[in-house]
């Protein structure tokens, strides 16, 4: 039941991910046509830079569900595994503390904001800030199957590194 | 409030070493500031949203887009036998190609991973199965890889740009010089190890052959010309640009070339956002630690400090260079940068620095950061590509590192390398 859920929160993230970069794509290149053709749009600034902090976020979390979050083993895998597991617990703690803040500190911000409209479309600035406690419920998420797994005594995934 | 935000810089410290992801632990030090200072915590989700909230910073994942779908569309693979074409006859031929295919995809990509997994993964092959030992081959790879950031476009440019507050078209002009000068010092080793090594060449396949690879890659040629082109006649931002060679590389692969699968597309999609949502997520929380150190009034109090003993730009710049390769031997190169910045960029610009100098040398320490051991993911995808122990890996990029430093030299000691052509754009 539960890694069906997770299988189906996935897929609706890769959804959202294909959806999101496209329609940002799509909101700069027509932006440039448009304005080539002297017709410029208003929107197309805008809606775009708003479309990259969801992309920010979405990657954010697909990242995490991916465990390829930056971050330096080279001190932790010297750990004797006893060590390591009971350490692992401790940053993943840490870890959801930081996605709990994200999660509970953003509803403010989303409510003062929901009736500020864009300049260029109809929609609210309260848009921008709803990705964020949804980050932080993912981490929460994503900590707690990773202190699940160093119970367990499985390996925690390894972590990327950035593509430059 | 300066010491406080001393006191958790050392905790923060501690923390990465231990083993926190870094964006948490950056995040979990802009919210322990926060809370010390007695400050709203909502403060800390709104930096975090508003810092990506850019126009100029969206060319990041448009960017990391563009590199996905040339890999993806053939087009690597078209300059590489271009490349070939060209400079394959000379002794250590592929050597040489290998670098010319860089700066090429340089001027389309801008990642030095996406060139060392791209471009990068077909030389290694080339170069294996025309008998160069696999240590040489990946070492070459490796090396010409980071020309891909400093030749623009260029991602770590963009964030610095935007981290920094440079013109990130001033960033991507002087970005010229410095990484033609690192395929030339780069070439001229390579000319010095064929000749003792007597490495193989290729004969000289005639006017005609190379007049037919140059038009087997000519449309893939013709991005860095809209790139370029777009932005010097001001007709388009960086960002506009990245998005307009974006669609210009899909229509190549799905129209002229028809060697991309548009099935493969939504798989390209996804890994480009998770290697934004990396890079984001970073880009994300060092802001809101950024705003904290403006805040406490960290710059103000360590620029001095710093001034106080090193007094001359020329000495800063040589001490930042020690400070930047050291630490990019055991850090993430991005990481590393948005650290750094809100402490250094005050204090060169105190100094009287060039904004635009200081950054490059920036990015070309942390490039060379990618590929020095022990932390290097420049070095980790070619040892994998050429099925080499990291071990080996590190001991074969070490002689390719001394031409890469020189240039690095060169740009510190000589500033017009850097500045000559973004003042000769922006007059």
């Amino acid at each position: 039941m539960l890694a069906r859920l997770g299988r189906l929160a996935d897929r609706l993230l890769e959804v959202a991910a294909v959806l999101l970069l496209l329609a940002m794509l799509g909101a700069v290149f027509f932006g440039v046509v448009f304005r080539a053709l002297n017709r410029p749009l208003a929107w197309s600034d805008e809606l775009s830079t708003y479309l990259l902090v969801w992309v920010g976020f979405v990657g954010w979390i697909i990242a995490g569900n991916r465990g390829s979050h930056i971050r330096i083993l080279v001190l932790l895998d010297r750990l004797p595994p006893l060590l390591r597991r009971s350490a692992e617990i401790l940053i993943q703690l840490l870890v959801a503390f930081f996605g709990l803040v994200l999660l509970t500190r953003s509803f403010g911000l989303i409510q003062r904001n929901a009736d500020v409209m864009w300049v260029s479309l109809p929609l609210s600035v309260a848009l921008v800030y709803i990705p964020v406690p949804i980050a932080g419920f993912a981490v929460v998420c994503q900590s707690a199957l990773a202190i699940a797994r160093a119970l367990r005594g499985e390996p925690d995934r390894p972590a990327g590194g950035i593509p430059l | 409030m300066t010491a406080t935000m001393f006191e958790i810089m050392g905790v923060w410290l501690v923390a990465i070493l231990l083993g926190v992801p870094l964006y948490a632990a950056l995040g979990l030090a802009a919210v322990a500031f926060v809370w010390l200072a007695g400050m709203p915590a909502d403060i800390v989700p709104q930096k975090l949203a508003q810092s990506i909230n850019s126009f100029p910073l969206l060319a990041a994942p448009l960017f990391i887009l563009m590199g996905n779908i040339m890999n993806s569309a053939g087009i690597t693979d078209r300059i590489f036998t271009f490349a070939t074409a060209c400079v394959g006859w000379v002794r250590g031929g592929l050597c040489h190609a290998n670098i010319l295919a860089s700066v090429i995809f340089a001027g389309m990509s801008g990642s030095a991973v996406a060139d060392a997994g791209g471009v990068g993964s077909l030389e290694i092959r080339a170069m294996k199965k025309e008998g160069y030992d696999a240590e040489t081959a990946a070492a070459i790879t490796a090396a010409s890889a980071t020309i891909g950031p400093i030749i623009p476009p260029s991602l770590p440019m963009v964030i610095y740009g935007v981290s920094a507050d440079v013109s990130i078209g001033g960033l991507f002009l002087a970005g010229v010089i410095p990484g033609l000068l690192m395929a030339g010092s780069l070439a001229a080793m390579v000319s010095w190890v064929a000749v003792r090594r007597d490495l193989p060449r290729h004969p000289f396949p005639g006017v005609r052959d190379v007049w037919r690879a140059y038009k087997r890659a000519h449309w893939a040629l013709m991005t860095p010309v809209i790139l370029f082109g777009g932005m010097m006649a001001g007709i388009m931002t960086p960002t506009e640009a990245a998005a307009v060679a974006t669609v210009y590389a899909l229509f190549l692969g799905l129209v002229i070339y028809r060697d991309f699968d548009l099935r493969e597309l939504p798989r390209i999609i996804v890994e480009t956002i998770e290697t934004a949502g990396i890079v984001l997520a970073l880009v994300m929380t060092a802001a809101a630690v950024a705003w904290c150190l403006s805040i406490a009034r960290v710059p103000q109090t360590l620029t001095p400090l710093i001034v106080e003993h090193i007094s001359t730009p020329l000495v800063f710049l040589l001490a930042v260079n020690v400070l930047l390769l050291v630490v990019g031997c055991f850090m993430e190169a991005l990481a590393a940068m948005l650290i750094l910045i809100p402490i250094l960029t005050p204090v060169a610009a105190h100094l009287g620095i060039n904004p635009i100098q200081f950054g490059l040398i920036f990015v070309l320490n942390l490039m060379i950061g990618t590929i020095t051991p022990p932390v290097g993911v420049v070095l980790f995808i070619t040892s994998r590509i050429a099925g080499i122990t990291f071990e080996a890996m590190s001991r074969a990029i070490i002689p390719w590192l001394i031409p890469l430093l020189a240039v690095l030299l060169a740009i510190t000691l000589w500033p017009p390398l850097t500045t000559w052509l973004p003042s000769l754009a922006f007059r």
